[in-house]
């Protein structure tokens, strides 16, 4: 009953973002207007029914650029989360499986990670590497994997010493298939979990990234520069700065209760 | 006299799926009973219904609950007995002490919930009883943390813990299950002590034959939610009448010496 | 040579907050062919770390393990796997004991599939093993959570017995059982003892089980083995102060 209940949530949410990930990627198709075709006699205009979302000051249609940065935003969010959940993962099972000085020199490395302010990290890794939207993601990757690496070792650290894992070596298996059939499986769900929540986070970072003009270029379409291009003129015309932070809003809400739903079904000891 | 104890026909559920059926005893003042089954039988049940301490989905569906001769079934009166009147003797006590947090500290903290006394009297009735229970660090026990005693020492402040408050029913739930077995003969000899100096009624769970022969007066067996036997402890262990009890007294192993124990 | 097991001054020291505790200090045993062995004491006493230092779970400071006269303790990789054809371990823990994620059946086979044992060669012997442990083949698509610890324990002491061992050592393997399900479970593994020539090493804090199963015994106290001789006699009369203290605290 309750069982059924979670299950349904999580794939109510999972459709959502399902929808959201399909949206960015036929973003092209969807679009009313080319959005980046300027056309300065229709600068600022506000929102109407030929221009949903208004005009921001070069006259391209807001809700095309809505549209077209989701693509830049979400994907560069999905590939940032992916790269740090498997390179941190793979990290923090070693040390916690392996232990030893090994264990020592990678933690220590992950805690200087984590003791530096992450984002200012960021904004020097990203000013260092010229902005661009690989870069943000590159920067944010930086200093976003030791999270991930502590996880999963104290997730290894609580499981290592389970009779079953001390089984499959008297079975004959060497480190690497315990590690790929006993401890990944068993190790997945509180990671996948992070992740899917982080997804959110990521979202804004790279967005604030790119608020910060360290991120996409223009005149690439990203919700984050979308909002730092037209935040003076948040009095004048609210629809440049609304439209894009309304869109980061939405997307980032999705995937936080996508995230919620998805522990309530893969963590079931609450 | 009113018994101490009158469970009379319960019935309790979880989930409206009956784990103990129309189960019914009676204990008088001082008396030990050991409620013995093995794991699934619905023993732990019958001490966390009989202490009001069923969690969410549980409740108790048939029936009564007499203590001395009070109808305390529906849980919220024996919410209000609990501790003072009756106490409780964990599987693992170190687990149901908080661990940032000295004995003596949960000491005053428990009981001050019941009577208005000071740290100091607080104390001083601990060491009396670590006293009666032989233990000499009384001091050294009550400034300790939980994880700094074994696991022996744990169980018998467990026991301290519940007999400060001088209940006259006293639910033990496996209590010496974790124990090496010298550890364990000392803390069944305890409890023993305890039901001599101030006559307290003792429910005993558990799944070893050896403590219920050495500690109780009268044994309920019980199989899949039901008593299948309810007697003298001599008859029972002597001259079983279920089948199941014939086969549960005949798994125990026992080891062989020449001299005979008492 | 009758000696399938040599234990020789193994000794372990943990550190705990670089505290050190000696949990095996220089203990001695033989394990002769189809014998079963009982090693008794309370916990703390070494007789879990000695199961696990002689089949490589954790490493020894000093001492030496031979297995039919050769010395086992240096044996790594395919070396190790070799160990284990010969030596098995049943666990304390039926359902901990299996990978929940994996069937029964996934877990009897997994040593002989990394073997290169074929898929179908496997579930064979598979089949064949839980006939054995008495287990219907239907456990085989279950998982632990699915079976109660009698039935796990079955299905672990199917998986030891895969490689056709020479020795299975039972770590508290029925301490976590009902009464009536450790009867089974012993006298299955008894069984096994007398159809295969299985040795046993029952590790236990149970003086009685070991009197009803045992051929011979050790009492183990802080890390040193106490006692040695026929449980029978052992346990009536205890030559050492300890083993009399032991089976006075018996209920």
């Amino acid at each position: 009953m309750n069982e059924r209940k979670k299950k349904k949530k999580m794939f109510f949410f999972g459709a959502l973002v399902a929808l959201l990930l399909l949206a960015a990627a036929f973003a092209p198709a969807l679009t009313p207007y080319d959005p980046y075709e300027q056309d300065l006699s229709s600068a600022l205009l506000p929102p109407s029914p030929s221009h949903l979302l208004g005009t921001d000051r070069y006259g391209r249609d807001m809700l095309s650029r809505v549209i077209m940065g989701s693509q830049t935003t979400v994907y560069a969010a999905l590939l940032l989360v992916a790269a740090i959940t498997v390179a941190g993962s793979m990290v923090g099972i070693c040390c916690g499986y392996l232990g030893g000085r090994l264990d020592t020199v990678l933690m220590r490395i992950s805690d200087i990670f984590l003791a530096f302010p992450g984002m200012v990290f960021a904004i020097a890794v990203a000013s260092v590497m010229s902005g661009g939207i690989m870069n943000a993601v590159i920067a944010l990757a930086c200093i976003s994997w030791p999270k991930y690496a502590r996880i999963a070792r104290s997730q290894v650290l609580s499981i290592k010493n389970m009779p079953y894992i001390a089984a499959a070596r008297l079975s004959g298996l060497g480190t690497g298939r315990i590690i790929w059939r006993h401890i990944v499986p068993n190790i997945a769900g509180p990671v996948v979990v992070t992740a899917v929540l982080d997804i959110g986070t990521m979202i804004m970072e790279i967005a604030g990234l790119s608020f910060l003009g360290l991120g996409a270029t223009p005149p690439t379409a990203e919700w984050g520069s979308m909002m730092s291009n037209g935040r003076s003129m948040l009095q004048t015309s609210p629809w440049v700065v609304l439209s894009p932070g309304c869109a980061i809003f939405l997307t980032v809400v999705i995937f936080n209760l996508a995230g919620d739903a998805v522990r309530d079904v893969l963590d079931p000891k609450k | 006299m009113t018994p101490l104890l009158d469970v009379q026909h319960m019935e309790v559920s979880y989930n409206g799926t009956p784990a103990v059926h129309d189960l019914s005893f009676q204990m008088e003042p001082g008396e030990i009973l050991g409620i013995v089954g093995e794991s699934g039988s619905g023993k732990s049940t019958v001490v966390k219904a009989a202490m009001g301490l069923l969690e969410g989905c549980g409740a108790v569906t048939k029936g009564d609950i007499f203590y001395k001769g009070e109808n305390v079934s529906d849980g919220d009166q024996m919410r209000k007995m609990r501790g003072s009147a009756m106490g409780m003797i964990f599987q693992d006590t170190e687990g149901s002490l908080c661990p940032v947090r000295t004995i003596g500290d949960q000491l005053y903290e428990s009981v001050s919930q019941h009577e208005k006394v000071s740290r100091r009297e607080v104390r001083e009735r601990a060491l009396e009883l670590f006293d009666k229970m032989s233990l000499r660090d009384g001091e050294r026990i009550l400034d300790s943390y939980p994880f700094e005693l074994s696991g022996g020492m744990n169980q018998r402040v467990g026991i301290m813990m519940a007999m400060i408050l001088r209940p006259d029913l006293l639910f033990a739930d496996e209590p010496t299950s974790a124990l090496d077995v010298t550890v364990q003969a000392q803390v069944v000899r305890e409890m023993i002590k305890m039901r001599e100096i101030y006559g307290t009624g003792i429910v005993l769970v558990t799944h070893n034959m050896g403590v219920v022969e050495r500690m109780a007066d009268t044994v309920a067996v019980m199989y899949r939610g039901d008593l299948v036997e309810y007697g003298k402890k001599e008859d029972i262990i002597n001259h079983p009448q279920a089948d199941y009890t014939k086969e549960l007294l005949g798994a125990v192993l026992r080891i062989n010496r020449d001299q005979c124990h008492g | 040579m009758d000696k399938l097991l040599r234990v020789q001054g193994l000794e372990k020291t943990f550190y705990k907050n670089k505290i050190p505790f000696k949990a095996v200090d220089g203990i001695s045993f033989d394990v002769k062919p189809g014998e079963c062995l009982g090693i008794v004491g309370e916990s703390g006493c070494g007789k879990s770390t000695t199961a696990k230092i002689i089949t490589h779970l954790v490493a020894p400071d000093a001492g030496s393990v031979l297995l039919n006269g050769a010395e086992t303790l240096s044996w790594k990789g395919k070396k190790e796997r070799e160990l284990y054809r010969h030596i098995q371990m049943v666990f304390q823990t039926p359902r901990e004991s299996f990978d929940p994620r994996r069937t029964l059946g996934d877990g009897i086979m997994e040593g002989m599939r990394s073997q290169g044992v074929g898929r179908a060669k496997a579930r064979e012997r598979m089949y064949e093993l839980l006939d054995q442990v008495e287990l219907e083949r239907t456990f085989a698509g279950r998982y632990p959570h699915e079976a109660s610890g009698g039935q796990c324990q079955r299905a672990a002491i199917a998986r030891a017995l895969a490689p056709g061992p020479q020795l299975v050592i039972c770590d508290e393997a029925t301490s976590a059982l009902d009464v009536t399900v450790q009867g089974q479970i012993m006298r299955l593994l008894k069984k096994m003892q007398s159809q295969q020539g299985l040795a046993l090493l029952l590790i236990s804090h149970d003086l009685a089980l070991v009197q009803n199963y045992c051929d011979r015994m050790l009492v183990m106290y802080q890390g040193r083995v106490v006692e040695e001789g026929i449980p029978d006699q052992v346990i009536r009369h205890p030559q050492e102060a300890y083993t009399q203290m032991l089976v006075d605290a018996v209920l």
